[in-house]
């Protein structure tokens, strides 16, 4: 196990078949995972409780990652937001932080890519939180 | 008195059968004049070949004149050179054009008694002049493109007030011959401009219709892309997962072990032809460029094949001019280009006995030229022209996706090069030229 059942995270995919892989794949690192279909769900899950990371997809129905990220960096939360891009979009590695999100991947990825991007943002955390 | 008159009426007769006789010798002389000028007009009129139609006008003029030897000159940057000679004694004549011309009136020919009274002849050598006695100069053109018809005999004072006349006669009916072959060869430049002009056009449509072809498949692709990546992705950390979970079974599972690599693997290279197909569409001018030596970027690519060409028998030679030549560009996409030649040369050199693959640098002031050479014996003509459609291959089904060259040319064009098939090569080779942003700077 890589993190404890204390860290929480939030996977945001409206495709199906990824968002499992992806729940799958993150309760592999002993976190607790937690899902939404879109971005309008996760504000309101967001808005519920206090998550370590959020995972989302850029583009879906409703509210896409990039609104998504926007939305939950104007009400000040600290998760920070891994995005999963996919084929056309113009969504570069500094766009991605210069919109407050914290890491950008390209689909497909392999799960030590995701489990990499996962450790070292919540070690950030940590150490930011300790100092 | 009966016999004086029958004597005055006899030499009456005489007279008169002698006033006939000359009238059909006129007429003789007439008919002929007419035929030959009808048979000049012919001929002038129909030929297109300038030294044809001055052999031509040489010798209908012989017919009538009855010259020993003729030449024509025509005005060539200033001088008058000869263009058509009976004899080649003539052939090195050169007349300064203005100061001949300046002498004579079109159509009124000259005679002289003895050419070296004429200024042009008497700078000309012997050998030139041997033969020439008596001379006749006609001005067929008229200043600033003179034309001369020259005509000379042996004997002094041969051309007389007839041939005056005659050439006379003739001297419209050469100028229009030349003008019409002036315009005519004129009409034939225009058309074959015209036909040029056509040609580029039609290449250029053609460019245009395949550079929205693939334009069109760029953003389709892109559009693909995003609908398959996602479930690409899935596929892919599906597979990953089952791979841990077998690794959680007891006892030895490497067939489980190799299906689920296997679909990694798959799904890896669908990605990477979907990826490869959104090069198209992709916009250059938010690429990130940097600067790199030719050096660099061969080291990087071979550090990609260089141990499977090696393993395989295959030499690969690395000519070490102009390795230092910066690069301005995308390394990684250059490398793909680079890579995707060499792994074309690998696949394509398979069958020889001796393999062998090179590559070579050259840099100009505008250019950088990173060649591909292989063993092989070029690409064949019907092939040439599909080389850089996408999905065309000759590699077997599966081997190949038919994309490589396509998407590397793109790649190319993108950094505002090109990529291209050298022809002229003994040996198959590909060039990708690169525009030399060092040119004219000092090094670095």
């Amino acid at each position: 196990m890589i993190f404890s059942a204390n860290v929480k995270i939030l996977v945001v995919e409206d495709d199906g078949d990824m968002r499992d892989i992806l729940v799958d794949v993150a309760e592999a690192t002993g976190a607790s995972v937690f899902q939404a279909a879109n971005g309008k769900s996760a504000i309101s899950r967001l808005e519920m409780e206090r998550f370590d990371l959020v995972v989302s997809d850029v583009q879906m129905p409703e509210m896409g990652g990039i609104e998504l990220t926007k939305a939950i960096r104007a009400k000040t939360s600290d998760a920070p937001m891994v995005l999963l891009i996919s084929g056309q979009t113009d969504l570069s590695e500094d766009g991605a932080l210069a919109i407050g999100a914290a890491g950008l991947i390209h689909k497909p990825f392999s799960m030590d890519s995701l489990f990499a991007k996962m450790s070292q943002l919540l070690s950030l955390k940590a150490s930011a939180k300790a100092g | 008195m009966l016999e004086a008159k029958n004597l005055d009426q006899s030499e009456q007769l005489r007279e008169s059968l002698l006033d006939l006789a000359r009238a059909n010798n006129k007429e003789r002389e007439a008919r002929t004049e007419a035929e030959a000028l009808l048979a000049g007009l012919y001929a002038l009129t129909n030929y297109d070949n300038r030294e044809k139609m001055f052999d031509s006008l040489l010798e209908i003029l012989r017919t009538q004149l009855g010259f020993d030897k003729a030449f024509i000159l025509a005005a060539k940057a200033g001088k008058l050179e000869v263009v058509a000679t009976t004899s080649a004694q003539f052939s090195e004549i050169s007349w300064p054009a203005e100061k001949v011309a300046q002498r004579m009136a079109l159509g009124r020919p000259l005679a002289f008694f003895d050419v070296r009274l004429a200024p042009e002849w008497q700078s000309q050598s012997e050998a030139c002049r041997q033969g020439v006695f008596s001379g006749l100069h006609l001005l067929i053109r008229d200043y600033p493109n003179p034309a001369f018809f020259i005509c000379t005999h042996p004997q002094r004072g041969f051309f007389a007030e007839r041939h005056r006349r005659l050439a006379s006669r003739f001297a419209p009916l050469a100028s229009q011959a030349l003008i019409n072959l002036d315009n005519r060869l004129e009409l034939e430049n225009a058309n074959y401009r015209l036909q040029l002009e056509i040609k580029e056009r039609q290449k250029a449509q053609a460019q245009v219709v395949n550079s929205s072809k693939m334009a069109a498949l760029g953003e389709m692709a892109g559009g693909i892309a995003h609908e398959i990546n996602t479930p690409l992705g899935a596929l892919i950390l599906n597979a990953e997962m089952i791979l841990k979970k077998i690794a959680l079974l007891p006892g030895p599972n490497e067939g489980l072990l190799k299906h689920a690599n296997s679909v990694i693997q798959i799904g890896q290279r669908i990605s990477k032809i979907i990826n490869g197909l959104k090069t198209f569409s992709r916009d250059a001018k938010n690429d990130r460029r940097e600067a790199f030596s030719v050096r660099e970027l061969i080291e990087k690519t071979v550090e990609l094949c260089g141990e499977k060409f090696k393993s395989h028998g295959v030499r690969l030679t690395i000519d070490d001019r102009n390795l230092d030549t910066r690069i301005d560009g995308k390394i990684i996409q250059l490398s793909q280009t680079l890579l995707n030649l060499l792994n074309n040369s690998y696949d394509a050199i398979q069958d020889f006995s001796e393999k062998w693959i090179e590559i070579r640098a050259s840099a100009s002031d505008s250019f950088i030229d990173i060649r591909v050479v292989d063993c092989g014996n070029g690409i064949s003509p019907q092939n040439l022209e599909k080389l850089f459609q996408p999905f065309f291959t000759t590699k077997a089904i599966g081997k190949g996706t038919g994309l490589g060259l396509s998407i590397s040319k793109n790649i190319v064009k993108n950094h505002g090069g090109d990529l291209f098939y050298d022809e002229k090569s003994p040996h198959t080779c590909f060039v990708i030229r690169l525009a030399n942003s060092q040119a004219g700077r000092p090094a670095a």
